[in-house]
């Protein structure tokens, strides 16, 4: 090496000393993992923030703040004078919208949590019954930090497939393509309890209708092909030859958990706009609320049909209910635009046409086992 | 000048090596977003344009490398004084001298952009392209050698990354292809078209050929070097489709880096920040290669030293990137540059190609010219 | 001793130096003393010895084995007539010759010999009855290992060579002899394989001891820093060994070895980046575990170099990259430090240099405390004392522990000195500033050569058949080929083996 660049090196090296970063130390940052959206009165954003404590001295595991601001970043740094520490949104994990929210439109909250580089864009979206800064500042016993018990409950549930996944990339995703509307799950807290009640149905950006959860399983298994999943369903009894008795309660559940699942949708006529909905199941029994011989071949074909033709009114009344609030969570539109060639398929344009879609659905539904005992 | 080169026996390379050149000079920061200008043209359809681009620069990188094997041993400068003579010869030679030091300033403008649009939004630039330059220099003043090296490690070293596309794979609707061929034909060709500043830098083969040892295989190697570039393009604009939904992949600048945001790992998450501190290594052969073709080229045409040259043009450079553009005047700089690489990189070519063979042919009936060309 | 020592000094080189500037033996042999006594600075240790029949002896009594003196010279010189030609055939000693110039004699009574003037003759009869004042040979230190021989080289270039010799019984070994050092005029010998050696490279490497202009050299490190292609890298480029296996496997590689009297290492060259994870044991133990455990070692030097900046750099510009299960434990540590983390990490990693600096200057027992001490005792307290963070510690200690699985002491002191300039630039730019520190070794790394072969082959230039033995050692059967870095005249080992059946 030449003299003439170990010259150039030390250059270097005090030049890039003398110039540093700006650093944002972990502890002296306010983390922000949970954030929630309200509407004030005079249509401003209430924001609420929940921080990481990561003093092991501190009593509370977290502390919320909150501003009003007509922008989500305007309560930010309106807050941040409330803050002994930066507040910083790279560790943010949920956010959380009032009802009121997502009715009046959540666009722009969500365009501007996806354009800040340093939020994830795995966070999960959800909508709250009710006021989030309730929600967020209640204190609960046995919940220590509420941002974070949001966070698991959400994760669990999705993980475990009760609920369709809602991140942040997926909302963005089914609210940028043109056929299929995104869902969030709606959360209610009180009681001492947070509670995930159902989905938010979402046409555009605004929120529609709300189905429950029972429905939230029907519309996975139409969306997606899954593993796990059990469902509680009833059944009337009357036409199984169980002996009656006063103790026995009225209606046949069965509790049965999916093993797999296949949802397809297909186009079937263009003109028409009639879809075909096969869903194939295959389940094993977990429950049964009554006495019924399962050993028997065809009064277990009977009981699989009772539950296919259960799934398929339920199923039909689902997509019933979306189509009543003009919201298309299943996805329709995506196939009528990957099925028709030159569509051009837009938003407005699908939701023009979406009340008029027809759809048959067809269910099919497999017991493999009852158990280890018969 | 010196049509015809005899470089050093230590300054040679192995072809094989071009393989990892070629590749390591196409991916640079083109590819961090090109999903996107390519989607806007030819919409789902944005993967046909990719493979037609690819089949392009085949086509290209060919009759580059035709030219060349015309010559003994010379490199693109050589060719243009032989056959266009002394004026036109060196004004074309300090065309593509330019065209150089611009794809240098693109490239490290694009890369600070990134890391200031994602890290470090506040660090004033002249200090990362101040720490930038002087890797390049200290890799240039190694010799081809070095530079070449650094273009084999960062192709090798990047290779895992590929692996994290897994991720995405997960959330990825195939159905978002669907239906194929749905694009007219001409907007898969303007498709193809916008994919120019991502596809060049195959274009260093004119002047590292004469640097390369077995001659009878560079064909081979450019093909692979370039084939491996194409699929992994596919590949990434299969996955990014499939991935975000149409208006969604619009409004995402850089694709590829949007695809490393979810990948997490139970150490580490949000990995596109280590993802784009690793770009650094994709981009240094790019630099390196970008200067050190138009040092060949300045020294070659005035004859000078190759090392007093690239210092002054490193200062040069440094100069030209702190001039401050914003983004909208970045995307301009790119379009210009594409359209100036659309024609050097993807005309050009042929018209040489088509002189060179007619200069052939004229002087073989005369009977031969001080710089012979070799008789294939 | 186990070894014979006689082993001879080598066919020397003839120095071809001009006769004119030398000043002849004198006749007479006061004359002679006189000059001899002048010569050696009226030494204590210089002795003369005149015999009744006209011999003079002079040497240096600290230098000569007394009972040679005695049984060998004194009493055979003792009847016969003073002329140099009877004291040659006399005296018993295996290496005697005849000298001319009085320099001559004083760099043979240097050496330990004694010489023999005879009055009234212009020539001196030199007979070496050095002592052999050595070290008995015993196990390595610096690289001790379980399996394999289990003797190191000592402070002998004499045994050292002889030790190779019986490893390497092969009249091909050659053995080139140079002097070095102006003051010292330390004995250096060049060994390589002719047939199997790159003459070029030898050639150079001959270029480079002949050309080095120094007073003393004291030790082989010393003379490896003169003879590098770069010494301002901070990567040796030549590699240190104190086993005799070792040297010859590399001789057998195709390269050059290098002894130093005086040195209980001998120099390797040319050497590659990948020879700094390699052990010999490697050789001697199956070759699933070979690479198991060269791959531990090749991460275990990631992980110490970049260990410790990635926590700064993330804890300082990133948080953004924890993941939430270690958010709140290494929030948790680090919320009762007063300083920033490069200044934690900077004062952990310099307090860990301290106790290993401190540990290897003192005796072995007390240093075994001082590690407990240091360890333990201040660990513990500068936790409890909000000092450092105990994560910290944690990846400090990982990251030194992993910093001494390099098989080679020299490569263990590269890695400590490698992280301080990361941390910083980590500290400073975090995830940038680590990866500018990258790039930057990795362009160092590249432009490194080895006695003017590449330093990271096989990796570059990519020899994909040398792969077979470097990051990874497959079954010895495939391992057949010498490395291509050495260029050597004969590629093949040995037949490969035909496997199973």
């Amino acid at each position: 090496m030449s003299p003439k660049i170990n010259k150039l090196f030390l250059v270097l090296l005090v030049v890039l000393l003398s110039g540093c970063a700006d650093s944002r130390t972990l502890e002296r940052m306010g983390l922000i993992t949970t954030r929630g959206y309200d509407l004030t009165e005079d249509k401003q954003i209430l924001v609420t923030m929940v921080l990481l404590q990561i003093d092991p001295e501190a009593k509370e595991q977290t502390i919320a703040l909150s501003a009003t601001a007509d922008t989500s970043k305007g309560a930010r740094s309106k807050a941040d004078l409330k803050s002994p520490k930066k507040l910083q949104s790279g560790q943010l994990r949920v956010a959380l919208f009032s009802e009121e929210v997502v009715r009046a439109g959540l666009i722009n909250l969500t365009d501007t949590l996806s354009r800040d580089p340093a939020i994830s864009d795995l966070i999960y979206l959800g909508v709250v019954e009710g006021s989030v800064h309730e929600l967020l500042t209640q204190k609960t016993e046995g919940i220590s930090d509420t941002s974070q018990f949001i966070y698991k409950e959400l994760e669990q549930n999705i993980k475990g497939e009760k609920i369709p996944s809602s991140t942040m990339q997926e909302v963005m995703h089914d609210f940028y393509a043109p056929g299929v509307d995104p869902v969030m799950p709606t959360l209610k807290g009180g009681n001492g309890e947070i509670t995930i009640t159902g989905m938010a149905l979402i046409k555009e950006d605004k929120m529609v209708g709300k189905i429950n959860t029972q429905e939230a399983f029907y519309l996975k298994l139409i969306n997606d092909r899954f593993e796990a999943g059990s469902i509680e369903l009833s059944i009337d009894k009357s036409e199984f030859d169980i002996p009656d008795s006063e103790e026995t309660p009225e209606k046949l559940t069965v509790v049965i958990d999916t093993i797999t699942s296949y949802g397809d949708i297909d186009l079937i006529n263009k003109n028409n706009l009639q879809f075909e909905l096969k869903v194939k199941l295959k389940t094993r029994l977990l429950e049964i609320n009554q006495a019924y011989d399962l050993k028997s071949p065809a009064k277990l074909e009977k009981l699989e049909t009772k539950l296919c033709e259960k799934i398929t009114s339920d199923l039909e009344a689902l997509i019933e209910k979306a189509r009543q609030t003009g919201a298309d969570p299943f996805g329709f539109g995506e196939i009528y635009r990957k099925s028709v060639r030159g569509s051009n398929l837009t938003s407005a344009k699908w939701h023009k046409m979406y009340p008029e879609s027809k759809v048959n659905v067809k269910v099919d539904l497999e017991i493999l086992r009852t158990g280890v005992v018969e | 000048m010196k049509v015809l080169i005899e470089p050093k026996p230590q300054n040679m390379i192995n072809t094989i090596l071009l393989m990892f050149v070629i590749h390591s000079m196409q991916v640079g920061v083109g590819i961090q977003g090109f999903q996107r200008i390519i989607y806007m043209e030819a919409k789902q359809d944005a993967w046909i344009s990719v493979i037609l681009s690819g089949i392009a620069a085949a086509l290209v990188g060919f009759i580059m490398v035709k030219t060349l094997h015309s010559y003994k041993n010379s490199d693109l400068y050589g060719i243009q004084y032989d056959v266009f003579g002394k004026w036109l010869g060196n004004l074309l030679n300090i065309l593509f001298v330019c065209y150089f030091l611009a794809a240098f300033h693109m490239v490290a403008r694009n890369y600070i952009e990134v890391i200031q649009a994602w890290i470090f939004p506040e660090v004033p630039s002249w200090l990362f392209f101040f720490s930038l330059l002087s890797l390049v220099y200290y890799g240039l003043n190694g010799g081809l050698r070095t530079i070449v090296g650094v273009s084999f490690f960062s192709v090798v070293l990047a290779l895992w990354l590929i692996l994290l596309m897994a991720f995405p794979f997960q959330f990825a609707n195939w159905d978002y292809l669907l239906p194929v061929f749905e694009a007219s034909i001409p907007e898969i060709l303007m498709g193809a078209k916008q994919m120019t500043f991502t596809v060049v830098g195959f274009e260093i083969i004119y002047v590292l050929y004469p640097f390369l040892k077995e001659k009878d295989q560079v064909h081979k190697y450019m093909q692979f070097g370039l084939g491996f570039t194409t699929i992994l393009y596919l590949a990434i604009m299969v996955i990014s489709i499939a991935y975000f939904s149409g208006d969604q992949l619009e409004r995402t600048i850089w694709g590829t880096l949007s695809l490393f945001k979810i990948v997490r790992f139970p150490f580490i998450e949000r990995f596109e920040y280590v993802a784009i501190s690793f770009w650094m290594l994709l981009i240094l052969p790019n630099l390196m290669l970008y200067l050190w073709a138009a040092t060949r080229g300045l020294s070659r045409i005035f004859n000078k030293k190759e090392q007093k040259v690239s210092w002054k043009l490193l200062v040069f450079l440094f100069l030209t990137l702190l001039y401050p553009l914003n983004r909208i005047q970045i995307n301009m700089l790119d379009d210009y540059f594409a359209k100036g690489a659309l024609f050097l990189i993807f005309g050009y070519p042929f018209l040489l190609f088509i002189a060179v063979v007619m200069k052939k042919k004229f002087f073989s009936k005369k009977g031969g010219s001080a710089n012979v060309p070799k008789n294939k | 001793m186990f070894f014979k020592k006689q082993q001879s000094l080598a066919p020397d080189r003839i120095k071809k130096e001009t006769t004119d500037d030398k000043e002849l033996i004198p006749v007479s042999k006061d004359e002679f003393i006189s000059i001899m006594k002048q010569r050696l600075q009226d030494g204590a240790d210089f002795k003369t010895k005149e015999l009744a029949n006209g011999f003079t002896l002079v040497f240096l009594d600290t230098l000569t084995d007394k009972k040679m003196l005695n049984k060998d010279i004194l009493a055979r010189l003792g009847g016969i007539s003073a002329t140099p030609d009877e004291a040659l055939k006399s005296i018993t000693v295996s290496s005697t010759s005849k000298q001319k110039y009085i320099e001559d004699g004083v760099d043979a009574i240097l050496k330990g010999a004694v010489l023999v003037h005879s009055a009234g003759y212009p020539v001196i009869i030199s007979a070496v009855v050095a002592t052999q004042e050595n070290r008995s040979l015993t196990k390595p230190e610096t690289e001790s290992q379980v399996m394999g021989p289990q003797i190191a080289f000592n402070e002998s270039l004499a045994t050292n060579i002889s030790l190779l010799r019986r490893f390497l019984t092969n009249a091909n070994l050659c053995n080139e002899s140079f002097t070095v050092g102006k003051q010292t005029n330390s004995a250096v010998a060049l060994l390589y394989l002719k047939d199997i050696a790159d003459e070029e490279m030898v050639d150079r490497m001959r270029e480079r001891i002949q050309g080095i202009e120094i007073d003393s050299v004291m030790d082989s490190s010393n003379l490896s820093q003169l003879i590098e292609d770069n010494s301002m890298g901070i990567f040796p480029q030549m590699l240190l060994t104190e086993r005799p296996d070792r040297a010859c496997s590399w001789l057998l590689n195709g390269k050059l070895v290098v002894l130093v009297d005086g040195s209980v290492q001998v120099i390797g060259a040319p050497q590659s980046f990948m020879e700094f994870f390699e052990s010999m044991e490697d050789q001697n133990v199956r070759w699933q575990i070979a690479t198991f455990l060269r791959l531990l070692r090749m991460f275990s030097m990631v992980v110490s170099v970049f260990f410790t900046p990635i926590y700064v750099a993330a804890l300082t510009f990133h948080y953004e990259i924890i993941p939430q299960t270690l958010l709140v434990p290494l929030g948790e540590s680090r919320s009762r430090v007063p300083f920033p983390p490069i200044i934690e990490a900077l004062l952990l990693e310099t307090m860990i240099e301290l106790l290993r600096e401190a540990a290897a200057r003192l005796p072995t027992k007390v240093g075994q405390t001082m590690g407990i001490v240091g360890g333990i005792v201040v660990g513990t307290a500068a936790v409890d004392a909000g000092f450092t963070s105990n994560i910290l510690i944690i990846i400090i200690n990982v990251s030194a522990l992993s910093s001494f699985t390099s098989p080679n002491y020299m490569m263990g002191n590269v890695i400590r000195i490698l992280r301080f300039p990361l941390i910083i630039l980590a500290g400073f730019w975090g995830f940038y500033g680590l990866m500018f520190g990258f790039c930057f070794l990795l362009i160092h790394l590249i432009r490194q050569s080895s006695l003017g072969s590449p330093f990271l082959a096989p990796f570059y230039p990519p020899r994909f058949a040398d792969w077979r033995d470097s990051i990874i050692r497959l079954p010895i059967g495939w391992t057949n080929y010498r490395p291509a870095q050495t260029r050597p005249l004969d590629r093949k080992k040995y037949r490969a083996r035909k496997t199973k059946q």
